[in-house]
């Protein structure tokens, strides 16, 4: 520390290692909007949960929670540190909504008061299930579903043909095998640098699973995902490079995706099953 | 009669002084990060402040 300060002051020579303040170049952008989205979807989450503690004598401290979770994630935003509001949200927020949530689920339940089914997650979810019961409606119609991919006429064809330039690719859902015995490692930033955090497969434990969805769950900025398994593909990363190995497989509302661990990227597929 | 504005809900409480004890740790814990971030702040702006006027004074 001392030496630190005697550096500053000119007597351990230039530090060489000095960024320059008001040069703003976003490095990572779309990293931060995954965090900005996440950080907004906790704050939402501690609203609710205050919101359930109204008749306790609790409620005043735990507003106080969601008041000063929110101070800091405007103090952070403002200054565009938004990794370090993820790491804050990940070492504290979570923890303290797993706690206080369980506590009031645990009483609610003793008491035979009904869980709120409105009171669940943040907006994009509900967004997300209304959709979804839109189309569980729509199907008990048996009407045929909007489609919104807008089919194209002739004429148009050949004028968008021109200026696409070539073929007009075929997007595909390719058919992937899950291995069950492999593990991938990876990295989390915010740890020592280079080592995994962890690693994951088939064959990992429940907790080793859960850890991996919550940092991919921050990382997209989305929820409710489930890991199936890793499998071996050909995978294009955002270098142009064409990659051949495993990577990890999710599941997230309703569909499959193979996820590139380098860029976070996701592709969707299919599990191709073996017969007999 | 003026006082009385509330009807007297019966405050139920469901933590126990363990549970209340986290709560409470909690809060302290989100106001020393608050405080230490801002703190961590000043002392980026101090150092920049007194490296630019090493500079300028050479």
């Amino acid at each position: 520390m001392m030496q630190f300060f005697r550096s500053l002051f000119g007597f351990g020579g230039s530090s060489g290692t000095r960024t320059v303040v008001g040069h703003h170049v976003p490095p990572v952008d779309i990293k931060d909007v995954g965090y900005l989205t996440a950080s907004k979807a906790r704050l939402d989450t501690l609203f609710h949960l205050y919101n359930r503690y109204k008749n306790t004598p609790h409620y005043p401290k735990i507003k106080s929670v969601h008041q000063k979770t929110k101070i800091i994630h405007e103090y952070l935003v403002a200054r565009n540190r938004l990794h370090e509001l993820e790491l804050f949200h990940i070492q504290n927020t979570e923890h303290f909504i797993n706690t206080f949530t369980v506590i009031m689920d645990a009483y609610e339940s003793q008491h035979g008061i009904h869980p709120d089914p409105a009171k669940k997650g943040s907006k994009g979810r509900t967004i997300l299930s209304s959709m979804r019961q839109e189309s569980r409606r729509k199907a008990a119609y048996v009407e045929k579903p909007t489609e919104m991919i807008k089919p194209v006429g002739r004429q148009e064809i050949s004028a968008l043909r021109k200026e696409a330039g070539s073929e007009v690719p075929e997007l595909s859902v390719p058919d992937v095998l899950i291995n069950t015995y492999a593990r991938i490692p990876y990295v989390e930033e915010g740890n020592v640098e280079g080592l995994p955090a962890g690693e994951i497969g088939f064959t990992s434990t429940e907790e080793e699973k859960e850890a991996f969805l919550q940092y991919v769950s921050a990382r997209l900025g989305i929820k409710d995902l489930s890991y199936l398994g890793n499998a071996l593909v050909h995978i294009p990363n955002s270098d142009g490079t064409y990659p051949t190995g495993l990577v990890p497989i999710i599941h997230w509302e309703g569909f499959l995706y193979a996820l590139n661990l380098n860029d976070f990227r996701v592709f969707p597929v299919r599990i191709y099953r073996k017969s007999g | 009669m003026a006082d009385e504005k509330k009807i007297k809900e019966p405050l139920i409480n469901i933590l126990t002084a363990e549970q209340e004890a986290v709560l409470d740790m909690y809060i302290n814990n989100l106001d020393e990060f608050f405080n230490a971030t801002k703190e961590f702040d000043k002392t980026q702006v101090e150092i920049e402040t007194l490296h630019l006027k090493r500079i300028l004074t050479k």
